[in-house]
């Protein structure tokens, strides 16, 4: 603030200036003819202002404040009358009320959470589905360990996982005659699935889903088309010869094969080779099926299926 | 009537006496509403007297505090726009044979935070420490918003009243 607009906000509030305040700003109004004009302004201002008559209030606004104070003071409020009716406890009624919506509130959530719609086009699945929610656009049968699912110790499927264990017992050779092989040996999967209670409401429905509204973002959910089941053999692994070039870092036990006699056992310095996740908007190609029967599921991708016993190694 | 009550009754007229005709005119100048104004002046005093029977003091710079809040409440209810300066126009004063007329319409086209604080230091002639306190604010504050209002107050009546 310069020395002029200092003056200036004296001159504004000049009948609250103390005697030595004032003085300082009559010494500069002798030499300012500025600040000289502004006090004559500020001055005849306050004058005008001073001299406004004030209008008379109303003779009814005593009466009212008098009359209203001499009422007898009211023996119950609103508030009060509402606390009464709800058994006379003191302070906030509708804190009564709060512990019976809470209760009200958590048995609707409970209720709408186990009768979730069922959906009934997914009869040829069997209870324990093989399939994940998967968002791989890769039509090819051959495991990813990307997503492989967790092994579970009990065949039964978990109705709080989206992830089931992998089972062979799919809709293809459910309708079959044949006997459809299962995780476990000697029992076929129609008569599990009649057996056992079935999760229609977690298994995903055979179908492709609906395009949901956000499926321009992440087309993949809608376009996967399912793969093949694959047979898991119910005793003894069937082993498959190794080819002889691998991908660099993938492990020969790790496709089914087994090491030929003699052959030792390199150290395998880290996991199979991961098929690289979509990018999200590119383009989704299905991956062409291999013509030759795909591997049984690597006990490498999961090491502790009930199913598949390990290779030994020699 | 209690002794007690009757006395409260007696401190609220002295303070109605002292303070009515002020707290009425002031909330007019806020409100510029006759029924309005004399609804906040009655709530005004009502609460004064809460306040008495409470045991807490009242005086006029609570008074005008309490006023100038319940017209607050009255401008939040109804949303009036502030007008603002560069909208106005300068009042023909020259021409106005009643400048009590001409010093009312300039009031009026002030803004709420310049009428306010023209009529507390210059009508009812509080301090600006004072009117801070009863704002809300720094006695600086008030200071330069009194600077201010003084400018807007000179250009919209002119140089030459």
């Amino acid at each position: 603030m310069s020395r002029h607009e200092h003056f200036t906000h004296m001159l504004a509030r000049r009948a609250e200036l103390s005697p030595q305040e004032e003085l300082d700003l009559q010494q500069h109004l002798r030499d300012c003819a500025e600040c000289h004009q502004t006090a004559e302004v500020y001055a005849r201002q306050a004058a005008l202002l001073r001299a406004l008559p004030l209008a008379e209030p109303p003779p009814t606004l005593r009466a009212k404040v008098l009359s209203t104070i001499q009422q007898p003071p009211r023996q119950v409020k609103n508030t009060r009358l509402v606390t009464q009716a709800f058994g006379g406890v003191s302070g906030r009624p509708f804190l009564l009320l709060a512990p019976l919506a809470a209760a009200v509130l958590i048995v609707g959530v409970a209720f709408a959470l186990l009768n979730r719609p069922h959906h009934t086009n997914n009869t040829a699945i069997a209870p324990t589905a093989p399939h994940v929610r998967t968002t791989a656009p890769t039509a090819t049968p051959t495991p990813q360990p990307s997503i492989a699912p967790k092994p579970s110790p009990t065949p039964a499927p978990s109705r709080k996982k989206r992830v089931h264990p992998p089972s062979p017992a799919s809709a293809p050779s459910a309708g079959q005659g044949a006997p459809v092989p299962t995780p476990w040996p000697g029992v076929n999967a129609p008569i599990l699935s009649q057996a056992l209670p079935t999760p229609t409401s977690r298994v995903q429905p055979a179908s492709p889903r609906p395009a949901r509204r956000s499926s321009a973002r992440t087309p993949v959910h809608v376009t996967a088309p399912r793969p093949t089941p694959i047979p898991i053999p119910t005793s003894q692994p069937t082993s498959t010869p190794v080819p002889a070039s691998l991908p660099p870092g993938v492990h020969p036990i790790a496709l089914g094969g087994t090491l030929p006699p003699g052959r030792i056992l390199p150290p395998s310095p880290e996991p199979p080779t991961v098929p690289a996740a979509p990018v999200r908007g590119a383009p989704i190609t299905a991956t062409p099926a291999p013509a030759s029967p795909p591997p049984p599921p690597s006990p490498v991708a999961a090491p502790a299926s009930p199913v598949t016993t390990p290779t030994p190694i020699p | 009537m209690p002794e007690a009550d009757s006395t409260l009754e007696d401190e609220l007229v002295r303070l109605m006496d002292q303070h009515e005709r002020p707290i009425y005119n002031f909330l007019l100048a806020l409100l510029r509403d006759t029924d309005v104004a004399l609804d906040c002046a009655q709530d005004t005093f009502l609460r004064a007297y809460e306040n008495l029977r409470k045991g807490k003091p009242v005086n006029g710079q609570w008074l005008f505090k309490v006023a100038r809040n319940r017209a607050m409440d009255e401008f939040r209810r109804r949303r009036r726009v502030q007008p603002e300066l560069d909208k106005l126009e300068q009042i023909a004063v020259h021409e106005s044979t009643d400048r009590v007329m001409a010093v009312r319409s300039v009031m009026e086209r002030l803004s709420t935070v310049d009428r306010e604080v023209l009529y507390l230091f210059d009508i009812a002639g509080f301090k600006t420490d004072e009117i801070g306190a009863m704002l809300g604010i720094r006695g600086s504050a008030v200071r330069q918003r009194l600077s201010r209002a003084r400018e807007r107050f000179r250009f919209l009546y002119g140089t030459e009243p």
